[in-house]
């Protein structure tokens, strides 16, 4: 337990010392949401209609941005050759890693959703839906970002590859995300069914991604 | 205790950086692994840790007294890139360390290696050899039963350097095996030198 306490206080420690890249995807998330509706123009039901969609496509690049971060640094200072060769459980030292990355990059970004959600005129009741599903489904978004960045961990364009390579396994949980504010009524696809399965890929991808990116870090770090 | 290399193989993109490579490796010496550079002595002591695959070859670790998955378990190692955080300072490094690893400062190494005098220094503020003090600090404050140092007396000034040479024959004389690699002579006491590219 005292290795997992250890990483949780290195790793806070670490991106509050880089606070800066916090901050910088903050305001990246604020400014494109506050860029969209200008692009949509003043037809406020359109934006509202389509606005969930705007916002995960928001929030997903700004994981995309802040994904080479995950690993990166101790790849490059040598920290992963200790994690490997020393943690009790690899597994459980990269869900310990991939949490804190949720707590100090991911969570600041939710807090702000609302502010997002006002910028596109969404109402108070689809905002608290809208945040509640983010919740549920962005850990398992970051389990999907936690294998495209082992993977390209040597790469110098790791933020290009990344996207290219995690783009089409983000599609279906937008999908599922976005479905209860739109009119479904020919699959009746409503905000619990959508909140179930949200936090069923969350469950199912804490189940199995920590066992294939320590595969991949072992791989690579080679 | 002993750990024994036979016919190891590994090459890159098809050129064969070793090729048969046997040693048997006690702890009644400490084993130098000399050779030119791109030899593949950082590759071999990551072969040795565990840290990368190799081509063909088998390791064995025997101990009257330990299980195999035991000895595999207890091996520390430190390479080129030293496992320390830049943006921590030396203090916050090091306390990371002893959670990590459940250990106590080693006041000894920690005097010895004036990481006293730095440690609330930005460890990026470092000297190259003050930052090896400091990743050697890790490694031989733990009480691991082999230790594989890539070239562990680089850089440093003259007085860590024979600090370390007397700390490795101690750990030797503990019946712990050390390899350690280098292009140099190490004029290390009770030193088996083995020659990578023959």
């Amino acid at each position: 337990m005292n290795q997992y306490i250890a990483i949780i206080q290195r790793d806070l420690l670490s991106y509050y010392k880089k606070k800066s890249n916090i901050i910088f995807a903050v305001l990246f998330f604020l400014m494109i949401s506050m860029l969209l509706p200008f692009g949509v123009g003043p037809d406020l039901k359109l934006l509202e209609y389509i606005s969930p969609g705007l916002i995960w496509v928001t929030f997903f690049l700004t994981i995309i941005l802040n994904a080479p971060h995950l690993f990166e640094d101790d790849f490059k200072n040598g920290s992963l050759d200790q994690m490997l060769l020393d943690s009790e459980n690899i597994h459980l030292t990269l869900m310990t890693k991939i949490f804190i990355f949720w707590i100090a990059v991911i969570l600041p970004i939710i807090l702000f959703i609302p502010l997002a959600g006002m910028f596109m005129g969404l109402s108070l009741e689809k905002i608290l839906m809208f945040v509640t599903l983010i919740i549920s489904g962005s850990p398992c978004l970051i389990l999907i970002t936690a294998i495209g960045s082992a993977i390209t961990i040597r790469s110098r364009n790791a933020g290009v590859l990344i996207v290219l390579l995690i783009t089409p396994f983000f599609i279906p949980i937008m999908i599922i995300g976005t479905l209860p504010f739109i009119g479904n009524d020919a699959i009746n696809f409503d905000f619990n069914t959508s909140l179930l399965l949200l936090l069923a890929l969350t469950l199912f991808s804490i189940a199995l991604v920590p066992y294939f990116v320590a595969y991949i870090l072992k791989v690579n770090n080679e | 205790m002993r750990l024994l290399v036979e016919g190891l193989r590994l090459a890159y993109d098809g050129v064969a950086i070793f090729n048969d490579f046997n040693l048997d490796i006690t702890s009644r010496y400490i084993t130098v692994v000399k050779g030119k550079n791109g030899s593949g002595k950082t590759s071999f002591l990551r072969i040795l840790a565990g840290l990368q695959e190799t081509d063909s070859g088998s390791i064995s670790f025997f101990d009257m007294n330990q299980e195999k998955a035991f000895l595999v378990k207890n091996i520390t190692y430190l390479g080129h890139k030293l496992g320390i955080k830049d943006e921590f300072t030396v203090l916050e490094n090091i306390n990371f360390w002893h959670k990590f690893y459940k250990c106590d400062l080693n006041r000894d190494i920690y005097n010895n290696f004036g990481l006293s005098a730095l440690d609330q220094i930005q460890v990026s503020k470092l000297s190259e050899g003050q930052k090896k003090k400091l990743a050697l600090y890790r490694v031989l404050m733990l009480d691991k039963l082999i230790l594989l140092l890539d070239e562990p007396l680089a850089n440093l000034d003259e007085h860590a350097e024979s600090y370390v040479k007397i700390l490795l024959e101690d750990i030797r004389k503990k019946g712990k095996i050390i390899i350690v690699t280098s292009h140099s002579d190490l004029k290390i006491e009770n030193q088996l030198i083995v020659n990578i590219d023959t």
